[in-house]
């Protein structure tokens, strides 16, 4: 490769890294946010966007098939609800309601998992279900109402005061992401996720046992939103019925997003969390600035449109430097699974690739 | 054949100087083409040779640096050249994935073309758009209910349709230049033969057609002229009268073929690895054969006779019904994937595209896909000595990349299709199952893939082999299995010509339909 490309790479790779660096920088200097490097809101920002940032590394494992998981941020808030709710009303030891949490999480998981896997429905139709049925067990447990007593106080310390200078909250994030780039650049697992991302029938007639990937990738994402709704608790001081739902979208923002960055043109893990901190600490700096509150909103709409926008533009431009060799290379047809590029929209038929009827002619 | 008018023929359009460059690579340096009303010109060349680029600028969807088609009345510009333009020259296009929307209609099939029948609101009037749907394909013996759906139709119906979808803006006295981009790559023999016959109609008719092929045999019959690419240069224009097909491919190849691959010759262990017994499932019906180690069993049979599914059922990507399947003495009570790749058995489906390569990841990636497990050591997955050794593999596969971390699209398919052959070769499997390998690629390519699978063969392995090249199962096979509505009719010896093969299968087509 020429100076010019590998220039152009290394650029498309820490594009985002760069812009999250100076978009920190300009708001430090910016008299007019002071408050932005202050060690009380960059903790702030830190402990908030952990949460987000396990969610959005759940969400990624999914995708990497080309599956989406919609229900990830509602999952995390029926397990905080719950978790607080059994230590609360039921009276759970800490460690029990952990373990349920996660459990239940896990169970979500497993049902999207079959429902996807084994019912081939598509995932963005199965999870987005699945979101407005755990919004009804939330309600229905918690009657819409916070649980703010009986909390453990082991859990509530979690989500104050540092380790090593950061937020405690920040190193279970670190934890999960280096867990989950593990799994997924370093296993053969993570191989044979990113094969089923890239061509479900392929991977099929390569001995990848499709429907059982496509399963447990939903089970580990479930487990994983689970398991952060007891984080949330730790985080915001209580079970709070309203807060699952407001995850999903910068979650699945942050992940498209991240798709740009790091590991350009596939969801990666390292990628996902710039995306976090960049899209968090821009409306943070913006409200300090005098910005209105529905801001956040705003930047994570137009990150999803733009990170999806951005894959397929530079797709597009890759493609095209490939220059002769395309020329006569496949056409892709109609069938070709989501990528970071093409985003599962509708119906990616990726469990219609098991067993019973194989494409016929 | 058309000795007639081998006298310079009346000249429909010429191309002169057509110049296209990706970056650094030249796609086109000066290319010209001469067509004559009343003829089919063949197209041919390897890939990359720049056939697909050349009907890309012609048809306006992509600009040349230079170059200028010219017509009796008037001169284009191809570097501003665009669709509208293209049409008003008399320039029609058929492309490769004909396009044909199998959930819509036949007559709006036609109607997407431009040329829906409009009321006054401009709302589509149905029984005007059928009748006028009716009469356009009757001009090419497609006698079909327009209301029809198209997904209702044949593979070669469908071609006609792209084909009367193009030319039905075309007036009774207005003649058309008519591109076809490999119009019968999915067409077995026989019905390959009637849509060239439809060609030669629309030729006699005044038009002129433009037929881009990798078939050389079928070159050979259809066509009057034959303009070769070669790296994006011309490579000479002959005279179908001079053509045979060692000349065909010496034009295409820059250099003389050497036919080389002849393992008929090589022995066959005794030793059984793959059985069959009575096996049904999907269109196959109780289908019984055994295939030895070190053998290569043919599989010939038309399009809809079950090879594809016959592979597909072996695999365990389509469900056994009733039957055995005994992998190396052993049965197999519930094939999948899975299990049979880690039995040893390879699969090369014939879907390069979809079913083959893994689009948007490396050469490397793609060579290694499914195999990661082998580098997974110390609880790391070896990344440096997988590079390495899929950078080696390249050239024992002789493909052509710039590098093992090249993006796989950016290889021609014929290199493509190498790297999915070798992904399984590197693995040494007991059973190679491989449906149409050659598809679509171009004589160098297909040369290189035959003496792999040669090597495969000596190496020990089985290979059972679905072609629609007949030709191909003549040299390679010990044995080939004639496969008509599922079932298997007949078995050749070593030896038998692609003649007879075909023969053969003509034959018990037409005693099935009986």
């Amino acid at each position: 490769m020429n100076a010019g490309g590998r220039l152009t790479e290394f650029f498309e790779r820490y594009a985002l890294l760069g812009l999250l660096l100076l978009v920190g920088v300009f708001f430090s200097l910016n008299p007019s946010t002071s408050e932005f490097d202050s060690s009380a809101n960059i903790t702030a920002i830190l402990s908030n966007q952990s949460i987000l940032g396990i969610l959005a590394i759940a969400t990624v494992i999914p995708l990497v098939t080309g599956q989406i998981d919609l229900s990830v941020g509602p999952n995390a808030g029926l397990t905080s609800v719950l978790c607080a709710g059994l230590m609360s009303k039921s009276g759970w030891p800490l460690p029990a309601a952990v373990l349920a949490a996660i459990v239940v999480g896990a169970v979500i998981g497993i049902v999207n998992g079959i429902l996807v896997a084994g019912f081939r429905i598509p995932s963005i139709i199965a999870t987005l279900g699945m979101t407005s049925v755990i919004a009804a067990i939330v309600q229905a447990y918690s009657g819409g109402l916070s649980i703010t007593t009986g909390i453990s106080p082991v859990l509530i310390n979690l989500g104050s005061g540092n380790w090593l200078g950061l937020p405690k909250l920040f190193y279970f994030m670190v934890g999960a992401g280096l867990v989950a780039w593990y799994f997924l650049e370093k296993t053969p697992l993570g191989k044979s996720l990113y094969a089923l991302g890239s061509s479900p029938r392929a991977a099929l007639l390569v001995g990848i046992r499709v429907p059982r990937l496509t399963f447990r990738s939903f089970v580990i994402a479930g487990a994983l939103a689970g398991g952060t709704g007891i984080l949330v608790i730790a985080n915001v001081g209580s079970g709070n019925p309203e807060l699952g739902p407001n995850y999903t979208l910068p979650a699945i923002a942050a992940a498209f997003l991240g798709a740009t960055a790091i590991q350009p043109g596939r969801y990666n893990v390292w990628g996902t969390i710039t995306a976090v901190f960049f899209l968090a600490e821009s409306v943070n700096g913006l409200t300090l600035w005098g910005a209105s509150p529905w801001l956040s909103e705003l930047f994570d709409g137009a990150a999803l449109i733009i990170g999806v926008g951005l894959g397929i533009y530079a797709g597009t431009v890759r493609r095209r430097a490939a220059g002769r060799g395309q020329e006569e290379a496949h056409r892709p047809d109609s069938g070709s699974p989501p990528t970071a590029d093409s985003p599962p929209t509708a119906a990616p038929d990726v469990a219609a690739a098991d067993g019973g009827e194989a494409k016929s002619r | 054949m058309h000795a007639d008018d081998a006298v310079v023929p009346r000249a429909a359009v010429a191309v002169r100087g057509a110049t296209k460059t990706f970056g650094h690579t030249q796609a086109l340096d000066d290319v010209h083409l001469d067509l004559a009303w009343g003829e089919i010109h063949a197209l041919v060349g390897g890939n990359g040779s720049g056939k697909s680029t050349l009907l890309k600028i012609l048809a306006g969807v992509q600009p040349a640096d230079s170059g200028v088609l010219e017509t009796q009345a008037e001169t284009w510009d191809l570097s501003r050249h665009t669709p509208e333009e293209s049409a008003r020259a008399g320039l029609r296009f058929v492309h490769q994935d004909p396009a044909i929307f199998p959930i819509l209609s036949i007559a709006d099939n036609l109607g997407l073309g431009g040329q829906f029948v409009r009321g006054r609101l401009g709302t589509i009037r149905r029984r005007r758009s059928n009748e006028r749907a009716r009469e356009v394909l009757r001009g090419f013996d497609l006698d079909v209910d327009p209301g029809m759906l198209a997904a209702a139709l044949s593979a070669p119906q469908r071609a006609l349709l792209a084909i009367g979808r193009a030319l039905q803006d075309v007036g009774e006295s207005q003649r058309a230049i008519l591109f076809l981009d490999e119009p019968t790559a999915a067409l077995p023999a026989e019905e390959a033969a009637d849509l060239l016959r439809t060609l030669r109609q629309l030729a006699d008719s005044g038009h002129s057609v433009v037929l881009v092929s990798h078939r050389l045999d079928e070159v050979r019959e259809a066509a009057d002229r034959v303009t070769c690419l070669r790296d994006g240069r011309n490579a000479g224009t002959i005279d179908a009268s001079d053509l045979s097909e060692a000349r065909l491919a010496e034009l295409i190849l820059g250099s003389k073929l050497e036919q080389t691959v002849n393992v008929s010759a090589s022995t066959v262990s005794t030793e059984t690895v793959l059985e069959l017994r009575d096996v049904s499932g999907g269109p196959i019906r109780e289908v019984s054969f055994a295939l030895h180690r070190g053998e290569i069993v043919g599989i010939a049979g038309l399009l809809g006779s079950g090879r594809t599914e016959l592979m597909e059922l072996i695999y365990g990507v389509r469900k056994l019904l009733s039957g055995e399947l005994l992998v190396r003495g052993r049965p197999v009570h519930a094939p999948s994937s899975s299990a049979m790749a880690k039995a040893g058995v390879a699969f090369v489906p014939e879907d390069r595209g979809t079913g083959g390569v893994f689009p948007d990841n490396s050469v490397a990636m793609n060579l290694t896909a499914g195999q990661s497990r082998r580098y997974f050591r110390h609880g790391w997955l070896q990344t440096r000595q997988l590079a390495r050794e899929a950078a080696g593999d390249l050239s024992k596969y002789a493909v052509k990349a710039d590098s093992a971390q090249a993006s796989i699209e950016s290889l021609s398919g014929g290199n493509q299709q190498k790297v999915v052959l070798g992904r399984w070769l590197r693995t040494a499997p007991a059973i190679l199952l491989l449906d149409e390998p050659t598809q679509g690629i171009d004589v160098g390519a297909r040369e290189t893939i035959l003496t792999l699978i040669a090597d495969a063969c000596r190496a020990g392995s089985a290979v059972l082999i679905a072609s629609s090249e007949f030709e191909e199962l003549s040299r390679l096979s010990h044995r080939t299995l004639i496969l008509s509505r599922g079932r298997i009719v007949e078995e050749h010896p070593r030896g038998a010509s692609s003649h007879e093969l075909l023969e053969s299968v003509l034959d018990n087509q037409r005693a099935d339909a009986r």
